[in-house]
């Protein structure tokens, strides 16, 4: 699953430090996410799509062959 | 109460049960009784060598593990809890592998020591200390991967 999350954080000016207290979770999970070691469950998807205003599907995205 | 009633009340006391953390200020208080007691252990072994005291050590180790592993992160987040499952996961295979092992370890132990070894693989602390070690070893692990 590729994501987003980096340039959304970008366009945001935030940190990785700033966007994890923001949404309630460790530095270490942000990084996770952004080099796609860890998927995000539903309810931090979405409070990362309230956070950057944009759908789930916006910032995340399915590969070719994962569906 | 009916059954459904019932049922919200019994899962959420497991939720409850199975939430159970302590706060993070223990880790380091677990981490340097493991230390005392790991030394303890070879001290014991290569002076005094008293059973009273060194089953108070076996104890000691199992419980200072227990704090360890039961503690939770400062930010004990989704990515933590996957990780500490995962952890619990692996532990438990490799216990089993440990426990398929055993009578082969027992013989090399005993071939090297003569009969004299103070880390002869046998009994159920052995058993659950290598479950809880295996556990702490691979949660410090895959979190240190993440970061």
């Amino acid at each position: 699953m590729k994501n987003r999350l980096k340039v959304e954080r970008a366009i945001l000016n935030l940190t990785q430090e700033d966007l994890a207290n923001k949404i309630g979770v460790s530095r270490q999970t942000i990084s996770s996410i952004e080099k796609n070691r860890y998927i995000p469950s539903t309810l931090l998807a979405l409070k990362m799509s309230r956070l950057f205003n944009k759908t789930v599907n916006e910032i995340f995205e399915l590969e070719e062959g994962e569906f | 109460m009916d059954s459904t009633n019932a049922s919200n009340c019994k899962s959420k006391g497991i939720k409850k049960f199975s939430r159970f953390q302590l706060a993070a200020a223990y880790k380091p208080i677990g981490r340097m009784f493991f230390c005392l007691f790991f030394l303890s252990l070879f001290i014991n072994a290569f002076t005094i060598n008293n059973l009273v005291f060194r089953e108070i050590i076996k104890y000691g180790l199992l419980v200072s593990l227990l704090i360890i592993s039961l503690t939770k992160e400062p930010i004990e987040d989704e990515l933590i809890v996957q990780i500490r499952m995962q952890s619990y996961a692996y532990a438990f295979i490799g216990g089993i592998f440990f426990v398929l092992l055993q009578p082969i370890l027992n013989y090399v132990v005993d071939l090297v020591s003569e009969g004299h070894s103070i880390l002869k693989p046998n009994g159920d602390w052995l058993i659950l200390w290598i479950l809880l070690f295996s556990q702490v070893t691979i949660f410090e692990t895959l979190k240190f991967r993440h970061q």
